[in-house]
């Protein structure tokens, strides 16, 4: 079991040969020992590993697997076409021999991206904002509080900023943007009532930001001090230094911060399923600014919404599809995440710490 | 002569309640009368007839779905029912019936309407050994062949019952578990939600020892599922409190879910668009719902879709514009509910009969239900259990 040559082993034979006392015998006993149970441990944390690693492989297999019924009976029009409530109800009380396989999730996909994207909007300039407030600009004694207030933050379930949403943004988008004569001219599209596309971004907005926040606080302190050092040394001023130096140097780790962020609001669903109305409406841009206010349902929050149609096949093959697509965009996403990463990494290595 | 006067006073009372339900049994239009058999609806070929306060069906529909066999002699006019060691022998138009060799004298005799022979009811049922529950509420008849709730319950009990299913017997469903803990400590019971469908699926699927379902059972259901009717429940449409509308008929109602109304000033209200609040599809309320409110025709797709009755609730409560449907059991202060087609959506009115939505509990099991989930049957079925039904429900017994 322990290695040839290795010095316990050797330790142990000079001991032998020199012919002394035996009580050393239990030494080489103990020192086998703990190499036997650590190679075992390390044995189990290599299993441990490729298990993990299997399983998430295996849980791609399963979703996707499960999805492609779906998938193959709409081909695009699985993408590119909507209808999915009354399809879904279609599904559902379909008669046992004639199942019905028709599914549109434009509005779904459509509605991941605008709540992402908008919400993404609001959060990246508000919290690079903070980012650096926080780690140039912020007096000492200010600096520990705020920033476990933002890790607090980030630790909060979602549900508690859904519950916030229905409660505080959506009542206040209704009272302060729609107007009656607006509800009624659009209630033959949808009904207006402040659970929207614009709740949806600003509920999402509110989650990701202490992410991001402590994100790009921690790229921004990774900045190798003599850089800003140098900066200020050639006079140039302490904002400017942030700009032009700061900023470039920590700008990947800025970017994984944005995706992890993204990743984030793509999967959120239940703050979500409480905020934007729970249709599967298709927002749309020629309407104005009414586009803001319209409600929508995210893939996320329709999984959750419709969970309880997946003892009918179709209907559950139909809500693995949605998974398998939120799915794909998160690893899209995480990759994209450990390119940036490996940005820092080798500008770290470059900077020499 | 205190508690002489008194006990007349009481039988008085006992006469009129007796002779007011005889009387709603009269007034419920035949045509309006349906058979729930074990949950499942009576399809049936000649609609029931309602004759001196008895529901005669066809022989062989109410024969075959108390699972027993039945057989017409076209000469001697008889018609012989029999399951197990019961045989139940009638003859049209002859009062005098015999059931396993006993001489039983009915109100009501068998008749042939429509060249169909129509049979009563609950004589059948019940000789075959089937609890038949009718008051006239919305003209239901309820018949449980699996448990009656006449059995004998255990003096000790333990183990764990699982639940799921429908949101609006869910609460009902608490309310008689910690009854049935009261009595039998020992026993773990959990409920989850899910939808009548979920419910449905768990119990066949044998994830749940009962399944709870909000409508009746289909032929679409899985096979070999076995219901039992606890309880009836109405359902409601219900608005914001400040909305003015006090009053809409079924039809306002089946054009607002169907896009046809989209204006509360089209019902009488102010100038303000309708916010249509509906059910997902597994809902058994959302069944019941389009079945008899919107005639099985398609709710608007601008309507926003919530996973369980408190969510209705809630959406309601928090929009002027909004209109929902809910379980009667859900109704509270926080919503209103207007008068329907001129009834007022009341407990009294769903037990006489006058408010019409109203729909079956069923608790279903894979198969006759055995050990502890009959014991909870049985215990729901009881007098105890009933009462505890009709605080907030209309019971069946």
């Amino acid at each position: 079991m322990v290695p040839e040559g290795s010095p316990a082993q050797t330790a142990v034979a000079g001991k032998l040969a020199a012919g002394k006392e035996p009580a050393f015998q239990t030494v080489v006993v103990s020192a086998r020992r703990r190499s036997i149970k650590e190679a075992g441990i390390e044995k189990a944390l290599f299993a441990f590993t490729i298990l993990s690693s299997i399983l998430i492989f295996l849980i791609m297999f399963f979703v996707i697997s499960k999805a492609i019924p779906v998938l193959q009976a709409n081909g695009f029009s699985f993408v590119f076409s909507g209808g999915w409530d009354e399809h879904f109800v279609n599904a559902w009380l379909a008669p046992a021999g004639e199942p019905s396989w028709r599914f549109g999730a434009l509005p779904l996909i459509a509605g991941t991206l605008y709540t992402t994207a908008g919400a993404l909007l609001i959060a990246l300039p508000f919290g690079l904002g903070c980012a650096i407030f926080l780690t140039e600009l912020c007096p000492a004694r200010l600096r520990k509080p705020l920033e476990s207030t933002v890790r607090l933050l980030a630790a909060i379930p979602s549900v508690i900023y859904g519950l916030v949403g229905l409660l505080v943004v959506v009542p206040l988008i209704a009272d302060q943007l729609i107007s009656n004569e607006l509800a009624l001219q659009m209630i033959n599209v949808c009904a207006l009532d402040g659970t929207s596309l614009l709740a949806g971004m600003i509920v999402l907005s509110m989650m990701i930001v202490p992410i991001f926040i402590a994100l790009a606080a921690d790229a921004l302190a990774a900045v190798p001090r003599r850089y800003k050092e140098a900066s200020l040394a050639l006079g140039v001023s302490h904002w400017r230094t942030i700009v032009k130096v700061m900023l470039p140097v920590a700008r990947n780790g800025i970017l994984a911060g944005a995706i992890l962020a993204a990743g984030r609001a793509i999967g959120e669903a239940i703050a979500l399923s409480m905020v934007t109305g729970s249709v599967a409406n298709l927002p749309s841009v020629r309407h104005g600014l009414v586009f803001f206010l319209e409600p929508m349902r995210t893939l996320a929050s329709t999984i959750i919404d419709n969970a309880e149609g997946m003892s009918v096949a179709t209907c559950e093959a139909a809500l693995f599809a949605c998974a398998s697509f939120l799915l794909v965009a998160c690893i899209i996403l995480s990759l994209f995440a450990r390119l940036a990463a490996g940005g820092i990494q080798r500008k770290g290595g470059a900077a020499g710490g | 002569m205190r508690t002489r006067q008194r006990s007349v006073l009481l039988v008085a009372a006992a006469l009129v309640l007796l002779f007011s339900q005889f009387a709603f049994a009269q007034e419920a239009p035949a045509q309006d009368i349906s058979v729930l058999v074990n949950g499942q609806r009576l399809s049936l070929d000649t609609p029931p007839l309602l004759e001196q306060g008895r529901v005669l069906v066809p022989m062989r529909a109410i024969f075959e779905a108390i699972g027993a066999t039945v057989d017409w002699d076209g000469q001697t006019r008889t018609v012989t029912g029999r399951k197990g060691d019961v045989e139940v022998i009638l003859k049209i138009g002859d009062v005098n019936a015999r059931v396993s060799g006993r001489n039983v004298t009915l109100d009501v005799a068998a008749k042939v309407v429509n060249d169909r022979t129509l049979v009563p009811l609950r004589f059948v049922s019940e000789s075959l050994g089937a609890a038949v529950d009718w008051n006239g509420a919305a003209g239901q008849v309820v018949v449980n062949t699996a448990v009656t709730g006449g059995g004998e319950l255990p003096a000790t009990l333990s183990g764990t019952l699982k639940m799921s299913g429908s949101t609006s017997v869910q609460p009902l469903a608490e309310e008689l578990a910690q009854a049935f803990r009261q009595k039998y400590p020992q026993v773990q019971i959990t409920i989850t939600g899910g939808g009548s469908g979920v419910g449905i699926k768990d119990a066949a699927a044998g994830k749940v020892n009962i399944g709870n379902a909000s409508r009746a059972l289909k032929d679409s259901d899985p096979k070999g599922i076995v219901g039992t009717t606890i309880a009836k429940d109405a359902v409601v449409v219900v608005v914001h409190p400040n909305n003015p509308v006090n009053a809409l008929t079924k039809q306002q109602v089946k054009d607002i879910y169907t896009g046809k109304i989209t204006n509360w000033q089209a019902v009488g209200g102010p100038d303000a668009p309708i916010i249509v609040n509906s059910r997902t599809a597994p809902s058994g309320t959302f069944d019941f719902f389009t079945e008899e409110f919107l005639d099985n025709e398609k709710v608007v797709a601008t309507a926003k879709q919530h996973a369980s009755n408190g969510l209705v609730r809630q959406a309601v409560a928090a929009n002027e514009n909004a209109i929902g449907f809910i379980s009667m059991g859900y109704l509270d202060n926080t919503v209103k509910a207007p008068l329907m087609d001129g009834v007022t959506p009341s407990m009294e009115n769903a037990k006489n009969g006058t408010y019409h939505f109203v729909r079956p509990f069923n608790m279903v099991t894979n198969g006759e239900p055995t050990g502890l989930a009959r014991a909870f049957l049985e215990f729901v079925l009881s007098a105890e259990g009933q009462a505890i039904v009709g605080k907030e429900y209309i019971p069946v017994k």
